[in-house]
């Protein structure tokens, strides 16, 4: 249920570009702090908006460039917390992998949703392999905190 | 009988031609576009066969440049020329494209309008 209230406003904050007139970092840490983020994994927010910030005039990819850092953050907290036998973490990163993270991709990605479908349930029974894959492909350059 | 058996032949060919593997995607596109300037659209997709390529048409709109970013920064591809003439062929955009990528599209327009809109489809996990 919280992770359904925190997308809605998440979903909210991504609709209101009128109401955006700061521009794109405010754009950025506005929905990042809407965002539910593992406690031990998040991304250096300011080195995030410079690697994703848009050209001059451009609209960015601040909404889907955060799904995809969470996504990141997500796997990467499960992954490091099975490795060291943290039981409490694990459980708690899996919850999000398998109720959160599978919101992200839209209807026309279904190739993603299945994606992350597949990954969850391959993280439940205790395979890294598609979450290792995802945080090699999309974050393997991304800064963290 | 031999016209029926070109006919046949020449139906299987135009199915062969145009199929589609199993494995890829395919989604309609529309957007809105400004002369000279890229827009970028906020519909991220996700690449699910490793080496596979981005394939992109367009179906009405003005003369554009579209590209693919990764949507989580740092890597984008080189701009692609779809010409004025609808509908254009499929197009590459992208390729040999890592597993998991997720990646987001951005178009341009050539237009004589400063604001335009376009529609056409995106082919992903395609060889």
């Amino acid at each position: 249920m919280r992770f359904v209230l925190l997308l809605v406003l998440f979903a909210a904050g991504c609709g209101a570009s009128a109401a955006e007139p700061a521009g794109y970092p405010d754009e950025v840490r506005s929905l990042y702090s809407a965002m539910k983020w593992p406690s031990d994994v998040r991304p250096d927010l300011e080195a995030l908006i410079k690697a994703t910030a848009p050209a001059q005039g451009e609209q960015g990819f601040a909404r889907q460039a955060l799904a995809v850092a969470n996504t990141c953050a997500w796997y990467r907290s499960w992954d490091a917390a099975v490795t060291r036998g943290d039981k409490a973490q694990a459980a708690t990163a899996l919850d999000a992998i398998e109720h959160l993270v599978t919101r992200y991709p839209p209807e026309a990605d279904t190739a993603g949703r299945q994606f992350v479908r597949d990954a969850a349930a391959k993280a439940s029974s205790g395979d890294p392999a598609l979450v290792r894959d995802y945080v090699d492909a999309n974050c393997f350059d991304t800064r963290w905190a | 009988m031999k016209k029926t058996f070109l006919v046949a032949v020449g139906i299987i060919g135009a199915l062969v031609a145009t199929a589609v593997p199993a494995s890829a995607s395919e989604s309609g596109l529309s957007g809105n576009l400004r002369k000279g300037e890229w827009v970028n659209y906020g519909t991220q997709r996700t690449v699910t066969v490793g080496g596979s390529n981005i394939y992109v048409r367009k179906t009405d709109g003005p003369e554009i440049d579209v590209k693919w970013r990764r949507c989580s920064g740092g890597a984008e591809g080189s701009a692609v020329r779809l010409q004025n003439a609808d509908p254009t062929p499929y197009v590459r955009i992208g390729s040999g494209f890592r597993a998991s990528t997720v990646f987001c599209l951005s178009a341009k327009s050539y237009g004589s309008n400063s604001t335009d809109t376009w529609n056409g489809n995106v082919r992903w996990n395609v060889s």
